[in-house]
């Protein structure tokens, strides 16, 4: 059944809500493009489960109730990553609130203002980053989007410090765009913090990310957003020549949640990494999505994903490495693993593979399952109960994850979120390092 | 009557599709079409009772209301299913009773296929059943088979026969519903061997089909239907091939097995079908679905195939484990060459307790060819303890191919265990030196380090089948290097 076939009342709601906003959405020159945008989006309309890229994450019925654009709101304080040092951009309500003075060689403006105004660096790299094509929410992003933060890294700039987004939500529909750019040779670290308020809301985030020859972005998101969220993170990232884009991602916020990233290599000899953990309770529902397309020759990936669910929670992870036909001498691997702690607890996972050049080394691993009875029965026989015992191996089990983040400052944040997690949905106890 | 076939085609290929040639038999065909009456005109040729024509035309009403699947990563141009014949039977004098009486034609036909129908030549210790376009020619040692119960026959027989089982098992594993290849194999299935294997009774001798499509634009629907009762075991065999044509043609068959309390059924296909020349011309659509029912406890259904013909093939050989620890396996090779391609692979469906699966597949693409694994691991709430390994490998030769990896898995019970592995790589330069530097061809050391990479899975299959297999697959290759 085609999608014209469907009940339409979903999409009508943000159809309507673009023909409201239309003539206040910031940037005169982008209209068309919106206007483009929203009839792909028409087209297409809202992704369901006959689609096989959201087979396992139908967004109808969650997106479909009247929910109205969010206004411009004062954060309250919010920064779940406190622990680390640097300076901060907020965004709240999906609106950029304030950024603090930041280093040499770094430039930090609102999207909406560089709309409007004339930041030509900003125009330049909108809508630059590789995409797939037709993707329903990623033309309702671009349709609507409003405000965001634009980063840049100047050209051989190596920052010390991490400079960390806050995002606050707090209610409505959110949509956001970012846009990262290290160019030539810059080095830096840029950590995303969502969390918000319990209120019904529903943000979707595209960042557009470009990381130039040489240049070097380490990429960390905590997403923690409120229990009654939607929260749909859509990371676009191009990579240059002998380039590393070093992304990990923590998911345990929103009551339905999708991390999707598409990732191309545009130069050779890149690297890319994309790790993290998802962490889910009660009926949450997360989905992992990732795209790696290797483009171009002697490029490497590596991907390491590991989740604990438990409740009637259920986990989504859909890895797929495309190897282009003259991609010779990739290198990609991928790796899933799931620990189930429930009897009404589910994942779906799909690593897939698709390669077009025969001089490459592929792999792919995916397991799920509970924790090893063997592995239990060895430390009961040392004398350990069994509740410290299964604590242990879960925290070891997320422990080889975390590794991949190779910042200790950094690391030790993540893990106290994570430890945390496990305390109050897991029932395990801290373990002392 | 024969096909007029490319002479140039011909040259070029009969080398290598040995299989390739066309019996001047004559026939006796159904118009060409799809319609009710193709369907009332398949049933009254067999004279089938009241009940089997209505759940023919039932499937055919619900074919005509679905859609063509595009899920599958095959491109090929919309079949115009209204441009082929869909029944074509040999011209026979009158009814067969022994061998002495079929046409020496046909039999000239299998003899050059290497298939033993005369049984007193016979060394090797398989019945065989020979499908011939949409009949059923010959089966061999009925008789010994009878006495320990075993009922091996055409399908349109046991249809006859033994409507009892035929009405309990037919569409049981695959509903006339299930998709809409299946929905139409429904609707005009010719032929194709039923097999019934009481309790407790291991069938003396492995059972064998062989499977021909002769006539041109003939599409051949044949339907198996394989019940292990408790206890039981079978070992089947199923081999394919066609002549060689211009013009694609269709294979849409449906396979069922049950197993029952303790029983095992052990399928073996080597198919290899008409691949099509090195342009991609010619060679057969092959959309088959196979699925197993393991519905009593301990029992097993274990696939293993061979798949190097066909100019597509869309095939999940399936295991639905709804007795408690019962087994599914399933061993798999896929070769693609020239322009084939193949989407291929297995659903392990675990609903019992601690039940299973095993999932082995290798894929070899070469020249401009593509093959993808597809597979779905679901484990169900209630399959306490359930297990699954599966390992998916893929070898690529040349930098014009494509292998792909499409698993799915599903789990719903913590207790389950899913594991799920997948390597694409090339041959390996030092392997293939390591040969060469001994004075073995580089054609010849291609094949024998693809024989080795696929060995897992060869040493499932029975012995007589082995070796044509491990042939078929240094021919398949062919070319490929260089």
């Amino acid at each position: 059944m085609s999608p014209k076939e469907l009940n339409r009342a979903p999409e009508q709601s943000w159809l309507d809500a673009f023909d409201a906003a239309a003539n206040d959405l910031p940037g005169e020159w982008l209209a068309d493009t919106r206007r483009d945008a929203i009839n792909v989006f028409r087209e297409k309309g809202l992704p369901q489960r006959r689609l096989e890229d959201w087979k396992y994450t139908d967004l109808r019925r969650v997106l479909g109730s009247d929910l109205p654009l969010a206004v411009i709101a004062k954060g309250e304080g919010a920064d779940p990553l406190a622990a680390i040092k640097g300076p901060r951009i907020h965004l709240t309500n999906g609106f950029f609130e304030s950024a603090d003075a930041m280093p040499k060689g770094v430039e930090v403006v609102s999207l909406s203002q560089a709309l409007v105004g004339q930041v030509d660096w900003v125009r330049k790299a909108l809508g630059s980053a590789p995409r797939p094509e037709g993707h329903p929410m990623l033309a309702l992003n671009t349709a609507l989007m409003r405000d965001g933060a634009a980063i840049r890294i100047v050209k051989g700039t190596a920052l010390a410090e991490p400079i960390v987004i806050v995002h606050e939500g707090q209610a409505g529909r959110q949509l956001v765009r970012n846009l990262i750019v290290m160019e030539e040779g810059a080095e830096a670290t840029i950590i995303e913090a969502h969390s918000g308020s319990t209120d019904a809301q529903q943000v979707q985030q595209t960042s557009e990310i470009l990381v130039g020859d040489n240049a070097k972005l380490t990429h960390i998101r905590l997403q923690d957003a409120g229990a009654s969220s939607v929260h749909l993170a859509t990371d676009l990232v191009g990579i240059g020549r002998d380039a590393l884009y070093d992304g990990f991602i923590v998911t345990t916020g929103g009551e339905l949640a999708r991390q999707e990233s598409h990732i191309e290599f545009q130069g050779e000899g890149a690297e890319a990494r994309i790790s993290g953990t998802y962490l889910l309770s009660s009926k949450q529902h997360a989905d992992v999505t990732t795209r790696i397309n290797h483009a171009v020759p002697r490029c490497t990936s590596r991907e390491v994903f590991k989740g604990v669910i438990t409740d009637e929670a259920r986990g989504v992870f859909q890895g797929k490495i495309v190897v282009a036909k003259d991609a010779q001498k990739t290198d990609g691997h991928q790796l899933n693993k799931t620990l189930l702690l429930s009897p009404k607890a589910e994942i779906d996972t799909k690593p897939e593979l698709e390669i077009y050049a025969d001089d490459v080394k592929c792999s792919h691993g995916a397991t799920t399952g509970q924790i090893n009875e063997d592995h239990l029965f060895y430390l009961r026989a040392r004398g350990i109960d069994e509740a410290t015992a299964r604590g242990l191996l879960i925290h070891s089990f997320i422990s080889e994850v975390m590794a991949e983040v190779k910042d200790d400052a950094i690391r030790a944040a993540l893990e106290a979120h994570v430890t945390a997690w496990l305390a109050s949905h897991a029932g395990i106890r801290e373990v002392a390092a | 009557m024969a096909e007029q076939q490319a002479p140039e085609v011909e040259r070029q290929l009969s080398d290598k599709y040995k299989y390739g040639f066309v019996t001047d038999i004559e026939s006796e065909k159904a118009a060409k079409g799809l319609s009710e009456d193709t369907v009332r005109f398949i049933s009254a040729k067999k004279s089938e009772p009241e009940w089997m024509l209505e759940w023919r035309l039932k499937a055919f009403r619900r074919w005509k209301e679905m859609e063509e699947p595009t899920w599958a990563k095959v491109h090929y141009p919309k079949i115009d299913f209204q441009n082929a014949y869909y029944y074509s039977e040999p011209k026979q004098k009158k009814k067969l009773d022994s061998l002495d009486d079929v046409d020496p034609d046909l039999l000239e036909t299998y003899k050059k296929l290497g298939i033993p129908l005369q049984e007193q030549k016979l060394l090797a210790n398989v019945a065989v059943d020979a499908v011939f376009d949409s009949v059923s020619v010959v089966t061999t040692f009925k008789a010994k088979l009878a006495e320990s119960g075993v009922i091996f026959c055409p399908i349109s027989e046991a249809v006859q026969n033994h409507p009892e089982l035929v009405k309990k098992y037919l569409g049981s594993v695959v509903p006339i519903t299930d998709n809409y290849y299946a929905t139409l194999n429904s609707a005009v299935f010719s032929d194709g061997s039923f097999v019934f294997i009481p309790k407790g009774v291991r069938c003396p001798m492995e059972l064998s089909t062989y499977f021909r499509i002769n006539e041109a634009e003939t599409g051949q629907f044949e339907r198996t239907l394989i019940i292990a009762e408790e206890g039981s075991y079978v070992s089947y065999l199923e081999g394919c091939t066609a002549p060689m044509r211009s013009e694609h043609q269709l294979h849409a068959a449906v396979v069922e097995l049950v197993t029952l309390d303790d029983a095992e059924i052990k399928y073996s296909t080597v198919q290899n079908w008409y691949p099509g020349d090195a342009e991609g011309r010619g060679g057969i659509y092959n959309f088959v679905t196979k699925r197993g029912a393991c519905r009593g406890a301990r029992s097993k259904i274990s696939w293993t195939q061979v798949e190097t013909g066909s100019a597509i093939t869309w095939k999940y050989p399936s295991c639905v484990l709804m007795g408690d620890n019962s087994v599914g396996e399933f061993y798999s090779i896929a070769i693609t060459n020239n322009y084939q391609q193949a989407d291929t692979g297995t659903k392990m469906i675990h609903l019992g307790k601690g039940t299973t699966s095993r999932v082995i597949a290798k894929g070899i693409s070469a020249g401009k060819s593509n093959s993808t694994y597809r597979g779905l691991v679901s484990m169900h709430p209630k399959a306490d303890g359930a297990r699954n390994y599966t390992q998916c490998d893929s070898l690529l030769i040349g930098g014009d191919c494509g292998a792909h990896t499409v698993p799915y898995i599903e789990s719903r019970n913590p207790t389950a265990t899913v594991e799920h592995e997948a390597t694409t790589s090339k041959i390996s330069e030092d392997q293939l030196f390591y040969a060469r530097a001994r004075g073995i061809g580089e054609e010849e050391a291609v094949a024998l380090i693809v024989n080795g990479f696929v060995r897992d899975v060869m040493q499932q299959l029975p012995m007589e089948f082995a070796v044509e297999a491990q042939k078929l697959v240094s021919i398949s290759l062919e070319g490929s290097v260089g």
